[in-house]
């Protein structure tokens, strides 16, 4: 017992130093440009493939491998001084949400082009010779790599808290993070500083790359387990705070080993467990690093009034003649054709039901898929059991569960978070789900659940079958759109009213009387059950449900459609999920190039629109008109306030 | 050296300047005057470019400032001490001085923090004290010393005094003095405080919701006891 005990230990720090040298750039970032840098984890791997490609599955000696992750940290650095160059330059002053889905979409990109060039293959790679073989302590057994990596971890560590805390230059970092106004007047070249400290950063991510590349099976999945560890471990520790990040780091690779101990049937799930129950007992602590609110962050959306009612009969039009088309596809096209455009109708309810919470009431969740693979599983389940009858009772048996699930989990997640931090910790919550899903014997594990059947609808005096494609796909139609009319009935009334002012001015709002958290928790009680029906709905039609549908990259889905669409318009999300099934078709054939495209259209979108389409749409009509009016619209540039 | 004219400056949409002529010349002493709101951090924080957007001439030298990102002005020897002070709090009494330096101007050579502390004597004893263990005055104290440091080549000094004890604020216009005086540092000084602001200044700009109301030296204004009246009765 005791010699598993130790070997655990052993395991657990090269964990936690691993986890560290990947948390500290992200660290790093954020406290100077306050931007939770997802991307982080896709440009670790990146530096891990150039390593990889630099000294092969094994490295012929230790001075290869050293100065393989040298040049990985090198091209990695480089990149980043782009990265900050073209991305993160233009998000100052922008609002959280965005910037997290901005580099969100940087690292599907980069993620992209990663499975582009090296592949979809798994790679295995050793130690150089030197650093191979284990260690003997009585009857415990180390790999020497392991002790490399926990040495690696702490110089890393010491090197960057003596920097910080000795060396003038950490001084001005220092200095920087805490009030970069200030800084300026004091005579340091902002700009310049920052940019080294992001390079720095990457060169950092770069190297570890390709450090920990050996022990590592190098695949284009490797960034995900390093970016959400790394991200509890900066959340844990305080964002912007290096020792924080450390100790956290460690806790994290202790609580990582122990798990694999004493509950091995449950892989990686303490872990975050162990950050909700931090981010739940000390929601405020994120922040506490204590900075000047230098920069006020400012809705990037369209701060140019457009008259949309000018447009309302044109668009009802041609949203309508749109709908018409959809609903007459079985009639029109091949049946591939329209079991996508299903898979999109649910979508975009989907996506609708997460632009409710964001668009609307503001708060940005990124945990979504959690509601969408409750409901998945429930019908999936209860259809099996029930041989495809009562197949209503199903659906409002899914919706009633996801509102229940949202009612706990909002009471707790909603009221006590917001911005980042709820971000993160409903995130951290749909990961334990679909860890718990993934390892239960009863939902079938990595498999899922197969063989669902297509229901029959009994209405009472007739029932009508959805066995077939077509029939199930109007069925779809129906009530997706009914749900989305619903929704929109609910935006367009008084809760949705409240709903904005709670999201303009949440202070001002409560001022009111109003209770805002009451608001944001119906907000997303509402939300998470539409979301599960939308589930529930998706079971039957594509007959299959994995654990997969908890992943976070489903939770995605409704921020890319929302944001390609236009946040700030209810039907945005059904536009945005229209032009991405179109995009993800147009590149299906290649590997990785989907996500680049997509990566890079919505990259480029929040940027240069973060209006949307419709938004983009919007504002050619309103230059038209201005230009043909004479007088220009004066633009005055909303600056930072001190 | 410094030209300012029909300078108009914004918040948001708001307008708080409507066109501010100023000129100030190397050595030349001069305050602003007004109210609470009236606008004058605005006309300071519009010289450095730090938050308001302006509009208008702005020339240091003949050079076009609004080009110039905040630490570029302060390298051509300007220095703002803002009226929230804004020190460092974890770096000591001396690394929030040190840390100035890099304001320093082409040309000129930054006092030490050593040389700076003589001129403030009261900081002597609180050397080693990290920024968020000094009381308000202290960091005020603080905030004009660390302004000082690089010998810029004109000084904005916003609201020194405000909340200081009136020993404090006389051994602050001492200070202050002997350091223009012996590096011929220009001053633009923000007050409320008539007495300190007429110890530190030769002339006064009257500044009423933006807009200079009044202009000349202390005698003209003592001439003209309306515009005390007029523009800075409360
Ligand atoms: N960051 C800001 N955003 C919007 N309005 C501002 C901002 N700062 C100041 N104002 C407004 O601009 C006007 C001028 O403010 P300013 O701070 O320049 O006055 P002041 O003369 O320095 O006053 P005080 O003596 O109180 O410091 C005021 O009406 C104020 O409300
Ligand atoms: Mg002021």
């Amino acid at each position: 017992m005791l010699d598993q005990v130790l070997f655990a230990l052993a395991n657990g720090l090269a964990t936690g130093m691993a986890v560290f040298l990947v948390a500290a750039g992200v660290t790093l970032i954020f406290g100077l440009l306050r931007i939770l840098n997802f991307a982080q984890g896709s440009f670790f791997m990146l530096g891990a493939y150039v390593a990889f490609s630099i000294m092969g599955p094994s490295a012929s000696s230790i001075w290869v491998f050293l100065l393989a992750a040298l040049v990985s940290g090198v091209v990695v650095a480089v990149l980043g001084l782009v990265t900050d160059m073209v991305v993160f330059r233009r998000l100052r002053n922008y609002d959280e949400a965005y910037t997290l889905i901005a580099t969100f979409a940087l690292m599907m990109l980069l993620d992209g082009l990663i499975k582009l060039i090296w592949g979809l293959n798994y790679h295995s790679i050793s130690p150089p010779p030197s650093l191979g073989g284990v260690l003997m302590f009585g009857p415990v057994i180390v790999p020497i790599f392991s002790l490399f990596i926990i040495g690696l971890g702490i110089l890393v560590f010491i090197i960057l808290e003596f920097a910080i805390h000795r060396l003038w230059i950490g001084k001005i970092v220092q200095a920087l993070a805490h009030d970069q106004w200030m800084s300026g007047f004091v005579g340091i070249n902002v700009p310049l500083m920052l940019t080294l400290t992001v390079v720095a950063a990457f060169f950092l991510a770069g190297a570890a790359g390709g450090l920990l590349l050996p022990n590592q099976s190098l695949s284009p999945t490797l960034s995900h387990a390093f970016l959400l560890q790394a991200f509890i471990a900066v959340i844990i520790g305080g964002l912007g705070n290096i020792r924080g990040a450390f100790m956290a780091a460690l806790v994290l690779g202790l609580v990582e080993s122990l798990n694999a101990v004493v509950l091995p049937d449950q892989p990686g799930v303490a872990m975050y467990v162990v950050m909700v129950a931090f981010m739940l007992w000390r929601p405020a602590g994120l922040l506490s690093a204590g900075t000047v609110d230098h920069a006020t962050s400012q809705h990037a959306a369209a701060s140019v009034p457009i008259d949309w009612a000018r447009y309302r009969t044109m668009l009802t039009v041609a949203g309508i003649a749109g709908a018409i088309g959809v609903a007459a596809m079985p009639l029109w096209a091949n049946p591939g054709t329209v079991f996508l455009a299903g898979v999109a109708l649910i979508a975009a309810l989907f996506a609708l039901s997460w632009n409710l919470l964001f668009g609307t009431t503001g708060l940005a969740t990124f945990g979504h898929a959690a509601f969408f693979a409750i409901g998945c599983y429930a019908s999936g389940l209860m259809l099996k059991a029930t041989g495809g009858q009562w197949f209503l009772v199903v659906l409002i048996a899914a919706a009633l569960i996801g509102a229940v699930v949202a009612a706990i989990v909002g009471s707790v997640a909603i009221r006590r978070t917001t911005g980042i931090a709820l971000a993160i910790l409903t995130l951290a919550l749909s990961e334990i789900m679909r860890l718990l899903i993934s390892s239960s014997a009863s939902l079938g594990r990595d498999d899922g659940v197969s063989g669902i059947p297509r229901p029959d609808l009994d209405l009472g005096f007739t029932t009508l079958s959805l066995q077939s494609t077509q029939n199930y796909f109007w069925f779809l139609f129906v009530v997706c759109g009914a749900m989305a009319l619903g929704l929109w009935w609910l935006s367009a009334g008084p809760l949705g009213r409240v709903l904005r002012a709670v999201k303009q001015d949440a202070e001002r709002t409560s001022f009111l009387g109003i209770n805002i958290g009451r608001y944001r928790l119906v907000a997303f009680i509402i939300s998470g059950s539409v979301a599960t029906l939308a589930g529930a709905l998706q079971a039957p039609w594509v007959q299959i449900v994995t654990p997969e549908a908890a992943n976070y990259l489903v939770s995605m889905q409704p921020m890319l459609s929302t944001l390609l669409g236009g946040a700030a318009f209810f039907w945005g999300p059904v536009v945005g999920t229209v032009l991405f099934f179109i995009l993800a078709e147009a590149t299906r054939a290649l590997a990785g190039l989907s996500e680049v495209v997509t990566g890079g259209v919505l990259l480029l979108l929040v940027m240069l629109a973060p209006d949307g389409v419709l938004g983009i749409i919007g504002r050619l009509r309103l230059r038209k008109r201005a230009a043909s009016q004479g007088p220009k619209l004066e633009f005055v540039a909303k600056e930072a306030r001190p | 050296m410094l030209e300012v004219k029909q300078l108009r400056a914004l918040y948001g949409d708001s307008l708080v300047l409507h066109g501010i002529d100023l000129k100030i010349a190397p050595s030349e002493r001069v305050a602003v005057i007004g109210r609470n709101g009236a606008g004058k951090s605005t006309l300071l924080k519009s010289i450095m470019g730090g938050g308001p957007a302006a509009h208008g001439v702005l020339q240091w030298n003949g050079a076009d400032l609004h080009r110039l990102k905040g630490f570029e002005r302060t390298r051509l020897g300007l220095s703002l001490v803002p009226e929230d002070r804004r020190i460092f709090p974890h770096l000591t009494v001396v690394e929030n001085l040190e840390i100035a330096r890099h304001a320093t101007a082409k040309g000129k050579t930054p006092a030490s923090p050593e040389a700076m502390i003589r001129f403030f004597p009261m900081l002597e004893t609180l050397k080693a004290r990290f920024g968020n263990q000094l009381s308000g005055g202290q960091q005020q104290l603080l905030a004009v010393a660390r302004g000082l440091l690089p010998m810029p080549k004109l000084l904005l000094l916003d609201e020194p005094t405000e909340g200081l004890a009136p020993i404090i604020v006389e051994q602050m216009a001492k200070s202050i003095n002997a350091i223009c005086d012996e590096h011929r540092v220009a001053l633009l000084l923000s007050e409320q405080n008539l007495w300190f602001a007429r110890q530190c200044t030769h002339a006064l700009h009257v500044l009423d919701t933006g807009r200079i109301v009044f202009s000349g030296t202390w005698d003209e204004f003592d001439a003209y006891p309306e515009v005390r009246n007029r523009h800075l009765a409360v």
